[in-house]
């Protein structure tokens, strides 16, 4: 192996720079590109020409279709840091809504394919400019009818999608292209609200591109009303885009300073374009403000409104829209009879003599659709696919903002007081101090916002291999999660698996089962059949079912998981000896030792072909099967394979190594009859070493094989002072209910009658009993019996 | 020998509690080891989490960052911790072994520092400086001018750019020289930064 030191040591770094300009050029295209843009000129089939765009929302290509060589537009969309399958699954879900519109003016959405594993939105491609470049000249000519007449024609290309249910949500010039024969095109429909995409990138709220967006923002949008938004939200974006295109100034300028920004939107009202433009007359003015109007109820109703008055002012009839004084005091005058009517905004309509528009309110409409069809049930489902979609990129928001800054302050805190003067303050502590402050601070973010910073704070505890201050954490973002995502959620599902994962690192192996069976609940029932983290998951919740005892339900688990490794090329190969490895040592406690044994000793033999004679695992391995042959009373097959551990290990990786320890201890078992001194010395030391590392569990390991030695040699008194060494050893560190412990009772109980001490063997064989039958293995109960039976009839 | 400025951003690391630096730091060095996490494989979600887990990791290395001569410079020693924590995360997504005899198994992960690693981890690092000394000729130089190189890196021809900006070719050459010049100084300023603040902390 060659490290990078070792080569780049005293080497100079190629920079680049002895290149011609153009590969030197390439170089710092390379270094700037996208990095979720394509490795080539390709992506998947598609042959890349140039790319057409890029911003915060993802990178737009020109592209040729293989086959049909149609040239379209790929869009590929950053899938964010955290995007789930289930965030992926509703993406290919909406492309396909927008792609039911069928409209001269709305972009066509031809579909959508999974791309270098990313999703890719396949679009018609339209070769034409942003409308504000388009309209710049013709406001400098003073053609101003013609700007409103394609302003018109979006509107009720706009109108066409709010018919059939599909909102824009982010309407703005750049997403109106005008081609070559002065035809609009809509892009991006349906799409829009997977476009959080500065999320990704916590800086950029901070910059211009978040504000940018909120110069075409609706107040309610802008203020995060999700459940207000509905048609009028896109009346006002194309208001504001209006407004822009007659005066060229922005309807509205957003505060730079954040803070002021929400005040803003709650209180402005946009000024006269008239005053800006003064060719615009006093109905376009109306018209105007009439979109831009702060509260919704004094909107146009719909868009199919906003287009019809639109094209009542071209044609010189009388325009719908009234001075804003006027319309204020209707509406003022609705809001006093409120009560009376269910929609305010489709009963100003009336009161000012406008028949109403079939459309006036989104849902309003899609209502009485629906009900004309008898399908009630299909709006709700609908209304709630939206809603849980906004709750979502919501969701994305805080968690990432929340995230970031709380990774900002541990890194800081972490780093604080290293000098020699104060106290030195360690990430542990640095996260101490951030975990207590926690409730405090999540009131910033919203409960959402409160289970990732818990999620953060517990990931971070576990790299400190500190479960025990990381438990709780995943307790509270379980909470959280529950109460807020309801019992399905995937968020909620990494919650329980990571709290599933503490437990049983704890000990808590019943609190473990009931963690990762309910992440296992939850993912097999949102992921796709097949999905990776579902068989991850199946393999950690067969070992804690293991380890509880069930080992039926295990064996079950394990076969399920094994045949999942094997199918899934996407998961590591060696993944599957390993799965082999476990479900063969679940057959060693359902009492199936030959069975247990050829599958070991094939996951042996896949293992080595795939991490060679000295890789550590293959050591684990190794000791694992020679177990094995040891309780098929097969030593002879047992000795070589230790042997073998002991010259591999030693050699790369020392002789602390615990394979290492582990070997050692195997062979000392082996010597125990020919060198029964060497033996007792050899475990001896193994004891002290364990004692050192505080490694309880192979502490036990070798206190028990000592004790079968002395017994084997007949040295009762000291075989039981070993054993009753491992018990105090056990219940110092182990729950009450602890199979661990209670085969440690079930062991001392096996000597001390052997000692014909037969009173206290009792007493601990009654204490195993309660414990392991109900955990316990057919072996165990086997032994528990014996000693049962042995103590009934004495001989 | 030529010493670290008193911004350099690696020692103000070493300063208590300067949540600026770190701030600093994840900004610049976020990007380069994403960027490595998906050279070597890994999908862009599961580069953020181990990029996470590794600034985390950083915390408790960097402020007491000494390095010896021996064990290579602070990009190595970056790329030993990102190799590192590209291993622990291959390690946790791979099936757990079932403890045998109650015993818990340590292992290495796979990750290893092999020559492909060594050589994709190179060329992203290079990648990282030129995008940083591209953020500062972005800040320094006028807005025309960055257009202008900027349209270059896209691939504009330079009669093309000459015409759209109303200038002549030689301007048009100028322009991409000198933000080509002042950008080799700006790189080899960066990496004699990092590699004299091995010194200093040596």
């Amino acid at each position: 192996m060659t490290s990078s030191a070792e080569r780049g040591a005293g080497r100079e770094p190629d920079l680049g720079f002895e290149l011609g300009d153009e590969a030197w050029l390439e170089r710092v295209r390379r270094a700037s590109a996208d990095e979720h843009a394509p490795a080539a000129g390709r992506l998947g089939e598609y042959e890349l020409l140039s790319t057409s765009g890029r911003g915060g929302q993802g990178i737009v290509f020109r592209a040729r279709q293989p086959h049909t060589g149609r040239i379209v537009a790929l869009k590929r969309l950053n899938a964010g840091a955290f995007a789930t399958p289930e965030m992926r699954a509703r993406f290919l879900r909406e492309i396909e809504a927008a792609s039911a519109l069928e409209h001269p003016h709305i972009v066509a959405v031809h579909g959508c394919e999974v791309l270098d594993s990313g999703p890719v939105a396949v679009l018609q491609w339209i070769d034409g400019v942003a409308l504000d470049q388009w309209a710049a000249p013709r406001r400098a000519a003073g053609e101003l009818r013609s700007i409103v007449a394609l302003i018109a024609t979006v509107a009720r290309a706009v109108s066409h999608a709010h018919q059939r249910g599909v909102l824009h949500r982010d309407l703005k010039p750049s997403n109106i292209l005008v081609d070559s024969a002065g035809e609009p095109h809509v892009v991006d429909f349906g799409l829009a609200k997977f476009h959080g995409d500065e999320r990704a990138d916590p800086t950029l709220t901070e910059s211009g591109v978040f504000v940018g967006t909120l110069q075409y923002a609706a107040p309610e949008m802008a203020l995060g009303r999700r459940q207000d938004v509905d048609v009028r939200a896109d009346v006002y974006a194309l208001g504001a885009v209006l407004f822009q295109a007659l005066t060229g100034a922005q309807a509205f300028e957003v505060p730079t300073n954040l803070a002021e920004v929400v005040d803003a939107f709650a209180r402005r009202e946009p000024q006269r374009p008239s005053r800006l433009e003064p060719r615009i007359d006093r109905e376009l003015d109306a018209i105007v403000l009439m979109a831009l109007a702060s509260e919704k109820e004094r909107r146009y109703s719909s868009m199919a409104d906003f287009a019809e008055d639109l094209r009542r002012y071209l044609d010189g009839e009388a325009v719908q829209a009234h001075a804003p004084t006027t319309r204020y005091r209707v509406a003022k005058l609705v809001r006093r009879h409120r009560l009376a009517v269910a929609v305010s905004g489709a009963f100003a309509a009336v009161l000012i003599g406008a028949s109403v528009a079939s459309t006036s309110l989104y849902f309003a409409a899609e209502r009485e659709r629906v009900r004309a069809e008898g399908a009630l049930e299909a709006e709700q489902t609908r209304a709630r696919q939206l809603e849980q979609s906004q709750r979502e990129a919501e969701r994305e928001r805080i968690r990432q903002g929340a995230g970031s800054e709380l990774l900002t302050q541990i890194l800081a805190r972490s780093t604080t007081g290293q000098r020699a003067t104060e106290a030195p303050v360690t990430l542990r502590s640095a996260l101490d101090e951030v975990s207590t402050e926690l409730p405090a601070k999540a009131a910033d973010y919203e409960d959402q916002g409160e289970a990732w910073m818990h999620m953060i704070v517990g990931n971070a505890y576990l790299d400190l291999r500190d479960p025990r201050s990381a438990a709780p954490h995943f307790e509270r973002a379980v909470a959280l999660r529950a109460a807020l995502f309801g019992p399905e959620h995937t968020d909620l599902a990494d919650s329980y698996d990571k709290l599933g994962r503490v437990r049983r690192q704890l000990g808590d192996i019943e609190g473990a089962r009931v963690a990762l069976s309910e992440a296992l609940r939850i993912r097999r029932k949102l992921f796709p059949p097949g999905d990776g983290y579902v068989t991850v998951n199946i393999n950690s919740l067969a070992l804690a079912v293991r380890q509880a005892g069930r080992f039926n339900e295990a064996e079950a688990l394990f076969t399920e998981a094994l045949q999942r490794y094997i199918d899934d090329v996407a998961l590591p190969r060696i993944s599957v000896p390993i799965v082999r490895r476990n479900l063969a040592l679940t057959y060693r406690d359902l009492g199936r030792l030959d069975d247990a044994i050829a599958l070991h000793e094939s996951a042996l033999a896949e293992q080595l072909e795939l991490q060679g004679d000295a890789h550590p695992d293959v050591a684990l391995a190794r000791l694992e099967l020679a177990n094995l042959y040891r309780a098929a009373g097969r030593s002879e097959e047992a000795e070589p394979l230790v042997e073998r551990v002991l010259a591999t290990i030693h050699g790369s990786l020392g002789d602390r190594h615990l394979t290492y320890l582990q070997a050692r201890a195997l062979r000392a078992n082996a010597r125990s009859a020919k060198a029964p001194r060497e033996c007792e010395h050899e475990l001896r030391e193994l004891i002290e070493i364990h004692r050192e590392r505080r490694d309880v569990r192979n502490l036990l390991v070798c206190l028990n094989e000592l004790a079968e030695h002395h017994q084997r040699t007949g040295a009762c008194e000291l075989a039981l002072a070993a054993s009753q060494d491992a018990l105090c050893e056990a219940q110092a560190s182990f729950a009450a209910l602890d199979p661990l412990l209670a085969e440690q009772w079930l062991r001392c109980a096996e000597l001390l009658h052997q000692c014909e001490r037969r009173a206290e063997a009792e007493a601990l064989r009654a204490a195993a009993e309660l414990v392991l039958e109900f955990s316990g293995s057919p072996a165990q109960r086997a032994r528990l019996e014996a000693l049962r039976q042995a103590s009934v009839n004495p001989r | 020998m030529v010493r670290p400025t008193s911004t350099s951003l690696l020692l103000r690391l070493r300063d208590p509690g300067n949540q600026e630096a770190w701030r600093e730091f994840e900004r610049d060095y976020r990007e380069l080891l994403v960027r490595y996490c998906r050279r070597r494989g890994l999908q862009t979600t599961d580069a953020e989490d181990v990029v996470q887990s590794l600034l985390l990791e950083l915390t408790r290395h960097l402020p007491n960052f000494t390095l010896d001569r021996e064990r290579g410079r602070f990009r190595d020693f970056l790329f030993r911790c990102t190799a590192n924590a590209i291993s622990r995360w291959r390690t946790q997504r791979r099936a757990e072994v079932m403890p045998l005899n109650t015993t818990i198994a340590s292992r290495l992960g796979d990750e290893g520092l092999d020559a492909a690693a060594a050589q994709a981890w190179e060329r992203e690092w290079i990648d990282h400086h030129y995008r940083l000394a591209l953020r500062s000729v972005k800040r320094d130089f006028d807005p025309r001018s960055v257009e202008i190189f900027e349209r270059c890196v896209e691939g504009l021809p330079v009669d093309e750019l000459a015409r759209r900006f109303e200038t002549s070719v030689e301007a048009v050459y100028k322009v991409r020289q000198r933000i080509r010049t002042r950008m080799q100084e700006l790189i080899e300023q960066q990496i004699r930064a990092e590699d004299a603040l091995d010194d200093e902390l040596r």
